[in-house]
């Protein structure tokens, strides 16, 4: 029965009606074409670190979506307009394959497209590179070939290069497109200094590298017979055309052009140049050397000072310039305005002998002990003037011990006889004796006392420590070395390792006094308000200064003078006289300044 | 249905005393009024935005109907009356296709009939030829399937399809030939003519009660199945 219902079934359906086949019409498909779409211009694209893909067709392509693929690995999809950032670190860096797949709308005459169901895929490969790895800005290097300046770069070899900014500092941004680019001559150049950058530009990075190159001129000074003598060598460079050295003369620069050939310039000196503390740092004399000027570059004034510090063989230091980059150093030499100032204090002035620049001897007379006399010598031609016969003037004496202290007018000396020292002072004059004494001692009585202009003699014993003014005033105080400020009528002493300001009045009373733990060998003072103190350190004598009223330090002298010799010193008006007693003092006393 | 059965049984028996019982089949070649169902179609060509074309359209189409029953027979003639089942279908097609897909609208039917029959018959000849002269009584039903279809390539089709049905009435007069070559075996030709006489509208056979009508119209569609009928026929006469 069921076999017969089934048979039923099947020659029911058999015998139904079927329709005929459909109506099938040719229709050609219409694949459509992208008219307008940009995949990025480039053959290859960069990406690093986040990159935003933009895909924007135009309208008439009817684009519905997009799927992007990264080495046929589909990476994101979405549909028109196609907007996705891409973070390229999340991939290896290397090439890829970037397939952005277009999903466009049919226009057919089909019956897929006229439901809107029938669509193209349309393929755009790109060759992708994904870099996160640093950028290594351009390396530059500075060589001079065949006599020009060069500026070697080594080329950025990475990806996304866009182009190099170059600039150096004399010269505008300059724009180079060439990656290949290997860097450039400086050929203006040719002194002074100068900073080369190069900004590469690589995806949207900026990365720049600079390096300065700096050039100096080794020049020499010499002094000559009738002046200076400049010589210079401006190779390995060829394209400077000469050298200009200006001589600044009361702030103005008298110039002088070199030519090329040249290579040595003579300036005569024919500059007698008084100066002092005050005023030497605008009328001191400054050379000016310059480079070429018929070229835009390069040094263009250079200065350097030509005084010669007392304790230092250098006489000209080259300072840096006011208007130029350029710096031209004197060798070894080194500029220190605190010395110059000290300089200043000690410096007589200055004239100009042959070849040789001098100090002016005081121009108190040097007294010399020799052959029982005492000879007045002056300073400047060395040559006695006067003298007088000790043995005739103070008796037989055993041994002459110091020329103890002079000036102009008077002159004390310290003999001993026998047993006693005996002091005598002289107006020189009249070769008289004015005072003369004996000390209970053999305490060196040189130390302590000297002489005023107005032949006051100023002294101690070493029992009392005390101070006697002669005439017109007699005061007394306590100190071993000790000194009266003649204006204020002060007594600068040093005593127990300290300097002190002792009033000048009966009670001796401390006004001022400070810790000075050196090995003082005298204390003196003059009209200048200052304190000097003389001691012994480092093998030489040196000389601090003080103010004579709060005892604040101003500044040192040093000196080349021994510690072992005898001198005197006294501050004079603007300047510092140093005696020597003995037979040595000549040495010291014709400081010479040799340009 | 069982009381139908019931009926039929009861029949057979009562006049199969006297007489000779035959069972026939007919293969039937059918054509069709369907004057609503053209119309449709006609109207569905205006719904596509192609040049559509009807592929079918309500073609003649075969059929086959199975009769049962007995023959009472006199000197030159015979009463003959019994059961009858017949089915036959037909449709229309209205498409378009291309090579990215198809739209079609079909609409097919078809017609399952049961009832009875009554005719008379003559032999001549010598018993080898019988000509004969019946009508069918039908009830009719009829199942109306309307089905919209596209098909784009890649996308899965969409499909509508709704389901209509109707009852009638009818009869089919029709004069049959038959030649006999044996007392069992006879083959004839039949023609005749199917005459709904009671024909309601097509109903949707989710509600029981929607009906079709055309846009212009409001006549609910009917299933015509006027036409004639045309067939080829098979009999076996025997008797118990």
């Amino acid at each position: 029965m069921h076999k017969s219902l089934l048979l039923a079934a099947f020659l029911l359906t058999a015998c139904t009606f079927k329709p005929e086949e459909d109506f099938f019409v040719n229709v050609e498909p219409n694949i459509p074409t992208v008219t307008n779409f940009q995949f990025f211009d480039e053959e290859s694209l960069h990406m690093r670190k986040t990159i935003t893909l933009d895909f924007r067709g135009a309208s008439e392509d009817e684009i519905v979506g997009y799927q992007l693929y990264l080495n046929q690995i589909l990476i994101s999809e979405g549909e028109h307009p196609y907007l996705q950032t891409i973070d390229s670190r999340e991939y290896e860096d290397g090439v890829y394959t970037l397939k952005l797949v277009l999903v466009k709308r049919s226009n057919s005459n089909s019956l897929g497209s006229a439901v809107g169901l029938e669509f193209y895929e349309e393929e755009i490969l790109k060759e992708a590179t994904i870099y996160n790895g640093p950028i290594e800005p351009p390396k530059i290097n500075f060589e001079i070939i065949d006599g020009v300046l060069t500026a070697v770069v080594e080329p950025y070899t990475g990806y996304a290069f866009k182009d190099y900014v170059v600039r150096t500092s004399e010269t505008p941004n300059e724009v180079i497109t060439d990656q290949n680019f290997q860097g450039q001559s400086i050929d203006d150049y040719v002194g002074g200094s100068i900073t080369y950058s190069v900004t590469l530009h690589a995806y949207n990075e900026i990365i720049e590298s600079s390096k300065g190159y700096q050039n100096t001129l080794n020049a020499r000074i010499e002094k000559t017979e009738t002046g200076l003598k400049f010589s210079w060598d401006l190779s390995p460079f060829k394209n400077w055309n000469g050298v200009r050295i200006g001589v600044l003369k009361g702030g103005a620069y008298e110039m002088h052009t070199i030519d090329k050939d040249q290579t040595e310039f003579l300036l005569d000196m024919p500059i007698t140049f008084p100066y002092n503390t005050d005023s030497y740092i605008e009328t001191r004399n400054t050379i000016n050397l310059s480079g070429p000027t018929l070229t835009a570059k390069g040094f263009t004034s250079t200065f350097f000072s030509y005084v010669q510090l007392a304790d230092e063989p250098k006489k000209f230091i080259f300072t840096e310039s006011v208007d130029s980059a350029f710096t031209v150093y004197y060798p070894n030499a080194v500029v220190s305005q605190d010395k110059l100032i000290r300089y200043s204090a000690q410096s007589q002035e200055v004239t100009r002998t042959t070849g040789t620049y001098c100090l002016s001897p005081d121009r108190k007379n040097i007294f010399e002990f020799r052959n029982n006399r005492i000879y007045n010598i002056n300073p400047t031609t060395l040559q006695s003037v006067d003298e007088l016969d000790i043995v005739a003037a103070v008796g037989t004496y055993t041994q002459f011990l110091q020329i103890h202290a002079t000036n102009s007018k008077f002159v004390m000396i310290y003999v001993a006889k026998g047993s006693e020292k005996w002091y005598y002072t002289f107006d020189w004059s009249s070769k008289t004796v004015l005072f003369s004494g004996t000390t209970k001692t053999d305490y060196p009585l040189h130390k302590n006392g000297q002489l005023s202009d107005d032949g006051t003699l100023f002294y101690n014993t070493p029992q009392a420590y005390y101070l006697e003014l002669i005439s017109p005033n007699k005061v007394r105080g306590y100190s071993n070395t000790a000194t009266v400020i003649g204006s204020t009528k002060k007594i600068a002493s040093y005593y127990d390792s300290k300097l002190t300001l002792i009033s000048c009045n009966p009670a001796m009373a401390v006004v001022n006094e400070i810790a000075y733990p050196k090995n003082v060998r005298s204390v003196f003072s003059n009209q200048t308000g200052q304190v000097a103190v003389a001691y012994a350190e480092s093998g030489v004598i040196k000389i601090d200064f003080f103010n004579s009223e709060t005892l604040d330090y101003i500044k040192t002298l040093p000196t080349q003078l021994h510690p072992s010799g005898t001198y005197f010193f006294e501050l004079a008006e603007n300047k510092l006289v140093v005696k020597s007693s003995g037979f040595s003092f000549l040495e010291h006393y014709k400081t010479e300044i040799a340009f | 249905m069982p009381r139908i059965l019931t009926l039929i049984s009861f029949f057979l028996i009562s006049v199969s005393v006297n007489g000779q019982y035959f069972v026939e089949a007919r293969v039937m070649y059918n054509t069709f009024n369907m004057q609503d169902m053209k119309a449709m179609q006609e109207e569905l060509f205006d719904e596509f935005p192609f040049e559509t074309k009807a592929t079918s359209s309500f073609d003649p189409y075969a059929g086959f109907q199975f009769s049962i029953g007995t023959i009472f027979e006199n000197t030159n003639s015979a009463w003959r009356t019994g059961l009858i089942f017949g089915y036959t279908s037909t449709g229309g097609r209205v498409g378009y296709s291309d090579y990215s897909g198809v739209v079609r609208g079909d609409q097919l039917l078809n017609l399952v009939s049961f009832g009875i029959v009554g005719g008379i018959e003559r032999t001549f000849n010598d018993t080898k030829w019988t000509v004969g002269f019946d009508i069918p009584l039908t009830y009719d039903l009829t199942n109306f399937t309307l089905k919209n279809e596209l098909v784009i390539d890649g996308y899965p089709p969409e499909i509508q399809q709704y389901e209509f049905k109707s009852e009638a009435i009818s009869v089919q007069p029709r004069i049959d030939v038959f030649r006999n070559f044996s007392n069992n075996i006879s083959v004839g030709l039949s023609a005749g003519y199917h005459l709904s006489i009671l024909n309601p509208d097509l109903v949707w056979k989710e509600d029981g009660q929607s009906t079709l009508t055309l846009q212009d119209s409001d006549e609910p569609l009917k299933a015509q199945w006027n036409g004639f009928r045309a067939g080829l026929i098979f009999r076996y006469s025997f008797t118990l």
